[in-house]
């Protein structure tokens, strides 16, 4: 079970991360554009030439000194991933050190050009020339069921813009538009899990990063912003949000918005921030006043046990920036990003002869209003002015506006201090697993491409071993186990009661690794959780039961062996270790027959899984217990099975499974169809198989086999032995028992014939 | 005189809305500071800017990310 230090460890602290998406361009004479994926090379390479590092797959992905992320993302935009933070000084702290990571790659990177070459690194959030946007996402982890965040978060993510925005114009109007959120505008959806189109104002991607119970929320709602105060409240407000929301609070109840992309479209243009927003089930409040309401929920909870030491000191300054936004939003220059970059485009107005005008129902615009007689500026390119003005403000690389006013003093928006970005650049976060990522990347960083690093593990490919990272609070480890697949992992180096077990992996000897790990794990000593990973490894190779089973019934040791395994690593609670072991468990069961105990374990995962509500695993456990009724015939049984699990993936939205479930429930139906009155079912056999088909899916095998079936009912065995060839053709190189079958039914299929 | 010149007459001052809390101490500071914020910025624009507005926002356009 998991220890109750760790559990407090767990209640107390948040952890979370910045990503930021930079724009990036080389210039040569003329501002002439120089190659982008060259110019992307060499930051890059300077990137590591900067800071030790080790890969994360290949050398534009890198982590550094620090735990911190920094690699090439969708577009050829250069993104730094801050390390994992357990407080929003901190996430503001490793954001900024990335910020001067790359700034002082891009300067360093100029003189490696043979012509006079000028590197421009920016922070923003939309181009207003290509129409697209990028942006800086968060991530947070939780352990609620993701659901409870879609329900309690989205008006906070929808009114936390009045001091989140980055200001700017927006990029999707036809006419000048000053806009509090410029990225705000790309959000199309409530709801999606959708990255780069169809994005949403929540975002469903479920990709934790850490084992179970651990979960991330990713947000990409958020804008790369300038303004430390903006940054720590816009991390800080959100995680003690979703800290009441994992620990069963509603914050947002009584404030769900009637339309939160209305809302959004109405508080992005409102620059006096004084809209009211619908509510349901009625009533009415501006973004101000639900943030109000949001502040107040979580002061009444500052005293308990699940809120972070950090949360008083982030609600007064969020009260602060509340009032200060109630008085005017102008108070707030140099404080918050879009006030600061709004006064600053005005003067910028002035300076151009435009009149700032407000049109009350779209927002305020841009119109150029009687020029001076001696100027011969016109509209269009007065407006291109506030443009490169706008970009201009968000440079990153020494030229950038907002800097300038940084270094002269001008600004009141500071949380860190520029001598701690300095340090962080090359020291972790105070806790949590990047100390670890930090401590390796500091002792490997010189055996180059040895050792590959990623959020949840690292992996010594020399002398075949890895550490797993996969518990986000853990600060320190040196549980190396050694890589299923090392042929000669580096004994002296790893936990000595695995040592003969590996020895055993190592020298091609699966049946002695078998009887080490049943010895092992029968002794009553305590094993550790790394243990017990690799000894399911271990089993996973020797015995490979995915996608389906290949096992015989003569694996006499694997069945005792991988129950008591089963049975020791439920005492860590440690979710996707005892998935891991589970499905092997009920596989081996399922292979040899056995499908009230494959049932069996099948339910103990789903109970699991319900009870940290991963939508995902109980839509796949659901189907997984359909097909072992389905198995034994047990149609009545697998049908609500099939039914539910097809109603869950599509909750999640993953059509490829959606298909292979709707496969299993048409096989079920048909199971208990006489074959003669089939003919209903065929339209969607056939439209189910043409899908399949099309996303290559392998297990489009057993449409293809009800085809079969179907036209050698009707005497059509040519036709049936050309589904069964597709059918073997569309599985060829996949180890399932399955294709035996085929093979078999496709040799019934010829003998008949000849018959 | 080109196009791409821009004349600047002598900014206004800060022309932020008048703080509703506070005293008149406090909104002095805030305005003050307004001010050194903008004459700083008009510097900083005027550095930053460059000969042709369209062909550097050409020149710099970026591909969709996330």
């Amino acid at each position: 079970m998991e220890s109750e230090q760790h559990k407090e460890l767990r209640r107390a602290t948040r952890i979370f991360g910045i990503e930021t998406e930079y724009a990036f361009a080389v210039l040569g004479s003329n501002s002439r554009r120089l190659d982008p994926e060259r110019s992307v090379d060499m930051l890059m390479r300077k990137v590591r030439d900067l800071v030790p590092h080790l890969n994360c797959g290949y050398d534009k992905d890198v982590f550094t000194a620090n735990g911190s992320r920094v690699y090439l993302d969708v577009g050829l935009h250069p993104e730094v991933a801050t390390p994992e933070c357990s407080t929003p000084e901190e996430a503001v702290l490793f954001s900024r050190a990335g910020d001067n990571l790359l700034a002082r790659a891009a300067q360093a990177m100029e003189s490696e050009w043979n012509e006079k070459a000028e590197a421009v690194l920016w922070k923003a959030n939309v181009d207003y020339r290509t129409g697209s946007t990028w942006a800086s996402h968060e991530s947070y982890l939780h352990y609620a069921p993701q659901s409870h965040f879609s329900e309690q978060l989205i008006s906070h993510l929808v009114t936390r813009i009045i001091y989140t925005g980055a200001g700017g114009f927006d990029n999707t109007a036809s006419s000048l538009r000053f806009v509090v959120s410029p990225r705000v505008r790309h959000l199309k959806h409530e709801v999606s899990n959708c990255s780069t189109r169809d994005r949403a104002i929540f975002n469903t991607r479920d990709e934790p990063l850490a084992a179970s119970p651990n979960r991330r929320l990713h947000v990409l709602a958020g804008e790369s912003l300038w303004s430390e105060v903006a940054d720590y409240l816009r991390i800080g407000t959100t995680a003690l949000l979703i800290a009441q929301i994992d620990a069963g609070r509603r914050p947002q109840s009584g404030l769900d918005l009637t339309s939160p992309l209305d809302a959004l479209a109405l508080i992005t243009g409102d620059v006096g921030c004084t809209a009211k927003l619908g509510l349901r089930p009625s009533g009415c409040l501006t973004a101000i006043g639900i943030q109000r309401r949001l502040l107040e929920g979580v002061e009444n909870d500052l005293g308990a046990p699940y809120m972070p030491p950090w949360a008083t000191a982030v609600c007064e300054r969020w009260r602060a920036v509340l009032d200060g936004l109630e008085a005017s939003p102008s108070s707030l220059v140099g404080v918050l990003d879009w006030p600061t970059k709004l006064a600053v485009l005005k003067r910028q107005c002035v300076s151009e002869g435009i009149k700032w005008t407000f049109s009350g129902e779209k927002g305020p615009e841009f119109r150029l209003d009687a020029p001076p007689s001696d100027c011969r500026t016109d509209k269009s390119v007065a407006e291109t002015h506030l443009l490169e003005t706008d970009l201009h403000f968000n440079r990153l690389d020494g030229r950038g506006i907002f800097s300038a006013l940084d270094r002269e003093g001008s600004l009141n928006h500071r949380i860190v201090s520029p001598d701690a970005v300095e340090r962080a650049l090359y020291a972790p976060p105070s806790v949590g697993r990047a100390r670890i990522r930090a401590a390796c990347v500091e002792r490997f960083a010189h055996k180059g491409s040895d050792i590959s690093c990623n959020w949840d593990h690292i992996v010594d490919h020399e002398r075949g071993i890895m550490l797993h990272l996969d518990d986000p609070l853990l600060s320190e480890s040196n549980e190396w186990i050694p890589m299923p697949s090392a042929e000669e992992p580096a004994f002296e180096d790893l936990d000595p009661v695995i040592e003969p077990i590996a020895r055993a992996v190592a020298s091609g000897a699966p049946r002695r690794a078998l009887n080490h790990i049943h010895l092992l794990i029968s002794a009553t000593g305590q094993l550790s959780l790394a243990v017990c990973r690799y000894c399911a490894s271990v089993i996973s190779s020797i015995v490979p039961t995915d996608p389906v089973p290949v096992l015989g019934r003569g694996s006499s040791t694997v069945g005792p062996v991988l129950t008591s395994l089963f049975e020791r690593v439920k005492e860590f609670g440690n979710y996707s270790v005892e998935d891991q072991v589970g499905i092997l468990l009920y596989r081996f069961h399922e292979a040899c027959g056995r499908y009230q105990l494959s049932r069996h374990v099948i339910r103990q995962l789903l109970a699991r899984s319900q009870e940290i509500g991963n939508l995902r695993t109980n839509a796949r456990l659901t189907n997984n217990l359909g097909y072992e009724y389905l198995l034994e015939g047990r149609w009545a049984s697998a049908q609500p099975l099939f039914e539910r699990s097809v109603a869950l993936f599509e909750d999640v939205g993953d059509r490829s499974e959606v298909l292979n479930v709707s496969a299993n429930l048409l096989e079920c139906r048909l199971g208990h169809t006489a074959i003669e009155r089939w003919n209903p079912h065929m339209p969607t056999l056939r439209e189910i198989n043409r899908a399949m088909m099309e996303n290559g899916d392998w297990r489009a095998r057993k449409t293809l086999r009800l085809l079969a079936r179907s036209a050698e009912y009707h005497g059509r065995y040519r036709a049936a032995r050309g589904w069964m060839r597709r059918a073997l053709a569309v599985s060829d190189g996949i180890p399932t028992q399955l294709r035996d079958w085929d093979k078999i039914y496709l040799y019934t299929l010829e003998t008949r014939e000849s018959l | 005189m080109s196009q791409n010149e821009r004349v600047r007459p002598q900014p206004p001052r800060f022309a932020g809305q008048p703080l509703d809390t506070g005293g008149a101490e406090e909104f002095g500071a805030v305005r003050s500071r307004a001010d050194r914020l903008l004459q700083a910025a008009d510097d900083a624009i005027a550095r930053a800017l460059s000969n042709d507005s369209e062909r550097f926002l050409q020149a710099t356009r970026q591909s969709g990310g996330q």
